[in-house]
């Protein structure tokens, strides 16, 4: 009897945590923007140390890390940050940090993965 | 031997101009703030040359075995930069002229070998996937991995047996940062030994090893890797607490004395001490136990030298059986207790010496030593083991060009057995003191003709102070004819010496007689296999798919046969067959953004032959199966995972003809674990389930009632004897500013 209720728990909580998120990129916030950076990391302890605390910063609603492109795209609300903030956050962490334009070149990473 | 070496020229020949291509390297070239410099100039060591664009972003076309580039830029020092990754985007990053040039050794250095790591059939778990699970310690960090299973011993003293390709843990090698470590008297307990907020990954390769490590590895070999004090975090605590009254504390703390010198502590500490009876038959269905472990460890590097040493203490106390009188008639008996203690001392040394980096010429040299005392008692029956080991290796490694590697080396190895108690002397008086010693040399050499294509093959040469010389070889090859898939094969033979009562001491839990050869032969098996890894691009993520078969076939083993008598064990040659053969086919694929699914099959025969006849290995089941679902949240502050093994019944040891105790076969049972993380920037909670679905062996002890009698058997265990348990625990880490 436990168990059950237990198993049936635990998924329900997997259903419902996915449903919210699957709401989340198009929720209607308004002031909402995506900025990428081209980031100088080098490994995989690099893109986890970038989740690990670009997640975590203010206004922070979306985050991509794509190693093989060198990137970290980070969706974000205008009201409570910037991109000037988020890039000195991920400078902070000892990165080289720039802002890269969208639709440019870079096609490497494609192939990569 | 000069035909060898003519063939080796000619294929390389071959090679260089079927493999040699060329690849298009895409990169930006920015300074430290991130300011793009057009016009630096980036290049090889060849004659190829690029200039950066506005955007300081550059193509060059390059050999495909370059691995390094460079780029220059007025008022800026000459970069040269290590691609790791050349398919990736390449970030180079320059500094002013004026600043100082630091040389950064690469993180691993020495015993890190790409080619190594890629010829074989290896899989890595990583720190992350160590906290995926409650993992208090090595023992539980395979439970979503679908290679290695991990099984109690028997049914009251806790210990853990490992099986790789279906057969016995110490048929696998078992390293810690690249040298042998829980051999002997240690495989018992030893995955227990580990604890899990330590370990920053774990490699588990099957089939045939290299042989730089020796030749002891049969099925496989799984080195454990500690945080490493240059980047761990300046502070990792951990609190854990289960349902089955397990409490446990975990600090590891690394500090960087100063650029060449850092340092790292580690503490652990648990304690389950409640008493767990749920199946009512007045034995412990755990152990009670409590163990202390403390390591030190020590990093010191200069751009040539790489030098590491650390110590480890171990104190672990186990009380199992009978913990109250029990009534047998009119008879009030004494209860049947069963008691382990051992403590434990390992040292380590490591330095290497880097004598030409253009040529990644090195020489390594790598000293361990343990000492190991255990006093376990089953009831009367006493056994005491007191272990020494001492290891040393001597490695030496060059590249000649860029195709050809070569690996050259000696190894030591000293184990000397003390054994005391009435299980010795009643058994076999004259291993009171038994003790081996095995030196030998090897040679190994890797043919990497292109990213394509890598060979590698190995010979050692060892004389052991009890059978004399043997000669181990080893090969591998793998395969890459387009970016989704690889090929892999391997053979090679493994040796092994069987020391019975340290490996096998928990089969004393039961009134079985022990019936020992005298003179039992070094264990010595081929193993085969092959692999293919396919990536299939489906809906924009790639489904990963790995197929492998392995083949092991023992020439001689030092079978331990529980079917030849039900009151009795024999440790006996091998007279007859003896093989393992292993499919497994895995995929694994991200469904949906952060939900990541893996399902795999093993099916798995291994026969031995028992008594005249060969059998299927008892205890062993014909296949296992497992799910896991995992679901992270796009920031990754919610983390879900979801794990379901099936494990396929199998046959059990013959029972008594006349009055059979047991079934001759056992079912087939799911196991369910659950878990849920939810992480902050500095710490993180999980609370989380283990056998949710509360799978249980009925009766694991046979004739429990009567422990002194002669049917008293705990070791006919082939399922979990703990029902389910609920855990909690908490992380927190202060990160690495770096």
């Amino acid at each position: 009897m436990t168990t059950k209720t237990l198993i049936i728990s635990a998924i329900m909580l997997l259903a419902t945590s996915s449903a919210a998120s699957a709401k989340e990129p198009n929720g209607g916030q308004k002031d909402k923007a995506k900025v990428t950076f081209l980031v100088s990391m080098t490994c995989e302890s690099c893109q986890k140390r970038i989740e690990d605390n670009v997640s975590f910063e203010k206004g922070v609603t979306g985050l991509d890390v794509d190693l093989p492109k060198k990137t970290v795209t980070i969706e974000y609300r205008k009201d409570k940050t910037s991109p000037e903030q988020l890039k000195s956050a991920i400078q902070k962490m000892g990165y080289t940090v720039t802002p890269l334009k969208a639709g440019k070149k870079h096609k490497a990473g494609d192939k990569a993965k | 031997m000069t035909k060898i070496l003519a063939l080796i020229i000619f294929l390389n020949m071959v090679g260089a101009g079927v493999w040699a291509a060329d690849r298009t390297v895409k990169g930006y070239v920015l300074d430290k703030e991130g300011t793009p410099l057009p016009g630096a100039v980036v290049y090889d060591d060849g004659n190829h040359k690029a200039v950066a664009d506005g955007d300081g972003y550059f193509e060059l076309t390059v050999p495909d075995d370059v691995r390094q580039l460079k780029a220059g830029y007025v008022g800026f020092a000459t970069l040269t930069h290590p691609m790791e990754r050349p398919d990736d985007v390449q970030v180079l990053v320059l500094s002013p002229a004026t600043e100082l040039k630091e040389v950064v050794v690469s993180t691993g250095g020495l015993g890190n070998i790409r080619s190594r790591s890629s010829v074989m059939q290896m899989e890595s778990i990583t720190s992350q996937a160590l906290t995926r699970a409650a993992c208090c310690n090595l023992s539980e960090s395979f439970v979503s991995n679908p290679s290695v299973d991990v099984a109690y011993s028997d049914a009251v003293t806790g210990a853990k047996q490992i099986q790789l390709l279906g057969l016995a843990g110490t048929y696998v090698q078992m390293l810690t940062e690249n040298f042998p470590n829980l051999r002997g008297a240690a495989s018992v307990y030893g995955l227990d030994y580990v604890p899990g907020p330590w370990m920053q990954s774990i490699q588990v390769s099957k089939g045939a090893a290299s042989v730089k490590n020796g030749y002891e590895s049969v099925t496989g070999q799984i080195n454990i890797e500690y945080k490493k004090p240059k980047v761990a975090d300046p502070l990792f605590v951990n609190l854990f607490a289960s349902s089955a009254g397990r409490y446990e504390g975990n600090v590891v703390g690394a500090v960087e004395l100063n650029k060449r010198l850092s340092t790292a502590l580690f503490l652990n500490y648990y304690n389950e001490e409640q008493a767990h009876d749920r199946d009512g038959d007045t034995f412990l269905d755990m152990p009670k136990m409590q163990a202390l472990s403390l390591m030190n460890r020590w990093h010191y590097q200069t751009p040539r030298l790489v030098s590491q040493w650390g110590f480890k203490l171990l104190a672990d106390r186990r009380e199992s059986g009978q913990t109250a009188h029990t009534l047998h008639g009119d008879m009030a008996m004494a209860p049947y207790a069963i008691s382990n203690d051992a403590n434990r001392v390992e040292a380590f040394a490591k330095n290497g010496l880097i004598i030409n980096q253009e040529r990644n010429e090195s020489v390594a040299i790598i000293v361990s030593g343990s000492y190991h005392g255990q006093q376990s008692g089953y009831a009367g029956k006493s056994y005491n083991v007191y272990e020494s080991n001492v290891y040393a290796s001597l490695l030496y490694e060059r590249d000649f060009g860029r195709h050809h590697k070569l690996a050259a080396g000696l190894n030591y190895n000293w184990d000397k057995y003390s054994q005391r108690g009435n299980v010795v002397s009643t058994y076999r008086p004259q291993w009171a003191d038994v003790s081996e010693s095995v030196g030998g040399a090897y040679a190994e050499y890797t043919w990497r003709p292109s990213d394509k294509l890598t060979w590698m093959a190995g010979l050692r040469g060892d004389r052991s102070s009890r059978y004399g010389w043997f000669v181990t070889p080893r090969t591998h090859i793998k395969y890459t004819p387009a970016k989704w898939v690889d090929f892999r094969a391997s053979a090679g033979k493994g040796y092994r010496s069987a020391f019975v009562f340290p490996e096998n001491s928990y089969l004393l839990a039961s009134s079985r007689t022990w019936h020992i050869d005298s003179d039992l032969s070094q264990e010595a098996a081929w193993n085969y296999g092959v692999g293919a890894s396919v990536r299939i691009p489906v809906g924009g993520r790639n489904l990963n798919v790995n197929a492998e078969w392995f083949y092991t076939d023992f020439e001689r083993q030092v079978v331990v046969d529980l079917d030849k008598d039900a009151h009795g064990i024999y440790f006996h040659d091998l007279d007859g067959r003896s093989t393992s053969s292993v499919v497994q086919v895995d995929a694994s694929y991200e469904l949906l953004r952060g939900l990541t699914l893996l399902g795999a099959y093993r099916w798995m025969d291994v026969k031995s032959t028992y008594n005249g006849t060969l059998m299927r290995k008892p205890l062993t089941s014909r296949y296992k199966a497992l799910a896991t679902a995992s679901y992270e949240t796009p920031l990754k502050k919610w983390q879900f995972d979801l794990t379901v093994q099936f494990n396929g019944g199998g046959r059990m040891p013959s029972p008594d003809a006349a009055k059979p105790l047991w079934a001759t076969t056992f079912p087939s049972y799911v196991i369910l674990n659950a878990q849920l993380t939810r992480r902050f920037r500095r710490w993180s909670i999980y609370a989380g389930g283990e056998n949710l679905t509360d799978y249980r062996q009925k009766n694991p002890v046979v004739a429990a009632a009567n422990p002194y009698g002669p049917d008293f058997d705990a070791t006919m265990v082939w399922g979990p004897t703990m029902g389910y348990k609920l855990y909690c625990g908490i992380r927190y880490n202060i990160p690495n500013p770096l």
